[in-house]
């Protein structure tokens, strides 16, 4: 890092911190401080609910994939759009006609405290846990880069974050996002532009665009049905609508940015721009680390992108073998650069035979370079038993640092810790807004007036930042972070979904067959997780199936009286008994 | 597109689907044509 890269970055984050903070100065009541009065328009909307789901993990672990398996990944979030129109004409009036604070309110004028409860632990217990993840990860950048202790850095970002969000509430975040977001993708297009600019002068973009395909890098569309298969069109389109239909209709991260809409529309059209904005976006991230893998056919990359790891186990007793592997590593890169070469020379000849001849080559390099790289990786293993042994979320921050330019750099780590920072603090502000409305304002204090609950959510904000710290210590030991945070949403998305399917679309169903429905769901997911094979994106469909059959058969078995839900007349912002029907 | 009455959702929502499809469809002949 040189002395641009450090203004660069540090101007950004104060910047924004004094931003966010300034935003949030006046005083507000509880209104104002957890859904920002609800006066936002559609424009912010729609960037706070990209910003909230695009932490710094979508841009540090994407490239990374697109590096390692291709573009696949992108068919993830075909089901997003489809989730967006659903919800817009569902789940969006109801809320906006309720004035609830958050999404786990709206359950117990349908299935009783019971429930309301339930969610809001598993919510609580989901978004700490990745809120923690996502905190780890620029974390893991500096600590990388300046080889700083990663808890001090940890401690120093989380801090940074809970300064503003704490102080300022939703609305800091929200205002904030809007930067943070352009910011971000400021960072990654010019980050593209000079991958592109890197490559050899000879090799235009539409050859690089054929290299990574013949490598198995462009590979953005799979109709092959495999339940096995983690990213597929299926499994995108199913199970990314169902992870989407929960994480954007149920998870209070995502449902307090739309909740802070001055009308439905409003709402709406922040969920509808965000569903026609996000694939294309996601494409474009992946893309740019198809573009730095085109680049590191050209210039040899490491063996292994962790460089704490690498100098470990090159003091451990397994340097010999590991520096025999780099050696092995070194000379398939010579061989594969040749086969570039004359993939390059076939093409450009349109000689279908000799460009056959030298695809088939290069692919069988590769493999063995593959193969390679897991030794090696299963030579940090035992180095280090429980070690990171995959090297996925540092091959874009490795690229970054040693080949963009003065000033660049400390861009594209502002834009990473942006990021970072806007995922974080949608996060604690989500989880703040539930332990206060959810679990202290209706368990704890009914009566408790606006100034006590907007004390206390600030107090739940700095809680949660600690607990956000506190657990990102482990978070180095969960391999790909994108996939890490995904996964742990997919085990308990799929029931809340359930239980809001039953309280959006069934009359009949009680408290206590939601209830239960949920536990056998749940109980079903963690079989799914524990004892099978099948790829994750698939435990959302089976939590919410699961959860809603269970509960119409468990509803044949309890008694009719159950099928509402009771609110203490008492309770600080009573009134949600009314109209409880879907729009 | 700031008040509800200005807005025809079916057609906004047949707008978001239909960028879908052909977003699918693009994928899909980059993934072949570069594979």
């Amino acid at each position: 890092m040189r002395p641009i890269d450090w203004v660069v970055l540090i101007g950004t984050l104060v910047t924004i911190v004094a931003y966010g903070t300034w935003k949030g100065r006046h005083k507000k009541d509880l209104d104002g401080y957890l859904l920002a009065g609800r006066q936002l328009k559609w424009p912010t909307i729609a960037l706070s609910i990209m910003a909230t789901q695009a932490s710094a993990i979508t841009f540090l672990s994407t490239p990374g994939q697109a590096y390692t398996d291709g573009m696949r990944f992108v068919q993830f979030y075909l089901g997003l759009p489809i989730a967006m129109v659903i919800l817009s004409i569902t789940a969006v009036p109801i809320y906006h006609r309720l004035k609830i604070f958050t999404a786990y309110e709206y359950l117990e004028t349908r299935f009783g405290v019971g429930t309301r409860t339930l969610t809001s632990l598993l919510f609580l217990i989901q978004r700490g846990l990745s809120t923690g993840i996502t905190l780890y990860a620029p974390a893991l950048i500096v600590s990388v880069i300046l080889g700083w202790n990663i808890h001090v850095t940890n401690v120093v970002v989380g801090l940074l974050v809970v300064i503003y969000t704490a102080s300022g509430g939703t609305k800091a975040v929200s205002r904030t996002q809007v930067h943070q977001l352009l910011i971000a993708l400021g960072g990654m297009a010019v980050a593209l532009i000079i991958a592109i600019h890197s490559l050899p002068q000879e090799v235009t973009l539409v050859e690089a665009f054929r290299v990574a395909g013949r490598m198995g890098r462009l590979n953005a569309i799979d109709f092959h049905f495999d339940p096995k298969t983690q990213y597929n069109f299926w499994s995108g389109l199913i199970g990314g609508a169902f992870l989407a239909l929960s994480y954007f209709g149920t998870d209070q991260s995502q449902v307090q940015r739309y909740l802070t809409g001055s009308s439905v529309a409003e709402s709406r059209l922040g969920l509808l721009i965000n569903g026609m904005v996000k694939v294309p976006m996601q494409f474009f991230i992946l893309f740019v680390g198809a573009m730095v893998f085109v680049f590191y056919q050209f210039v040899a990359p490491p063996l292994f992108f962790n460089t704490i790891q690498r100098a470990k186990v090159s003091t451990s007793q397994y340097a010999a073998e590991y520096e025999k592997l780099e050696a092995q590593h070194q000379t398939q890169f010579t061989e594969k650069r040749a086969d570039v070469q004359r993939l390059l020379t076939a093409m450009r000849a349109h000689d279908d035979a000799a460009t056959a001849i030298a695809t088939t080559a290069l692919r069988e390099v590769q493999e063995r370079e593959t193969a390679t790289r897991t030794a090696a990786a299963s030579l940090i293993n035992r180095t280090q038993p429980g070690a990171d042994n995959s090297d996925t979320n540092y091959i874009f921050l490795t690229f970054v640092i040693d080949y963009l330019p003065a000033g660049v750099v400390g861009l594209v780590l502002a834009a990473i810790f942006c990021a970072a920072m806007s995922a974080t603090s949608s996060g604690l502000n989500s989880l703040a807004s539930t332990t206060v409305v959810d679990i202290f304002r209706r368990l704890g204090k009914p009566h408790a007036t606006d100034a006590e609950c907007v004390r206390l959510s600030k107090l739940a904000t700095i809680a949660w930042g600690l607990f956000a710290i506190a657990f990102a210590e482990f978070a180095n030991r969960l391999g790909s972070l994108i996939e890490a945070v995904n996964k742990l949403g997919s085990l308990f998305y799929g029931t809340i979904l359930a239980i809001f399917l039953l309280a959006f679309y069934t009359k009949r169903v009680s408290g206590t067959a939601a209830f239960l429905g949920a536990l056998i769901g749940e109980a079903a997911v963690v079989w799914c997780a524990l004892a099978t094979d099948l790829a994750w994106l698939w435990w959302n469909v089976i939590g919410c199936v699961v959860g809603v059959v269970a509960a119409l058969i468990v509803q044949r078995f309890v008694p009719e009286q159950q099928g509402r839900g009771t609110r203490d007349e008492g309770s600080a912002d009573g009134g949600l008994g009314r109209g409880t029907e879907p729009a | 597109m700031s008040s509800e009455s200005k807005v025809n959702w079916p057609r906004l929502y047949a707008v978001v689907l239909g960028e879908l499809a052909l977003l699918i469809l693009i994928f899909y002949a980059f993934t072949k044509a570069f594979a």
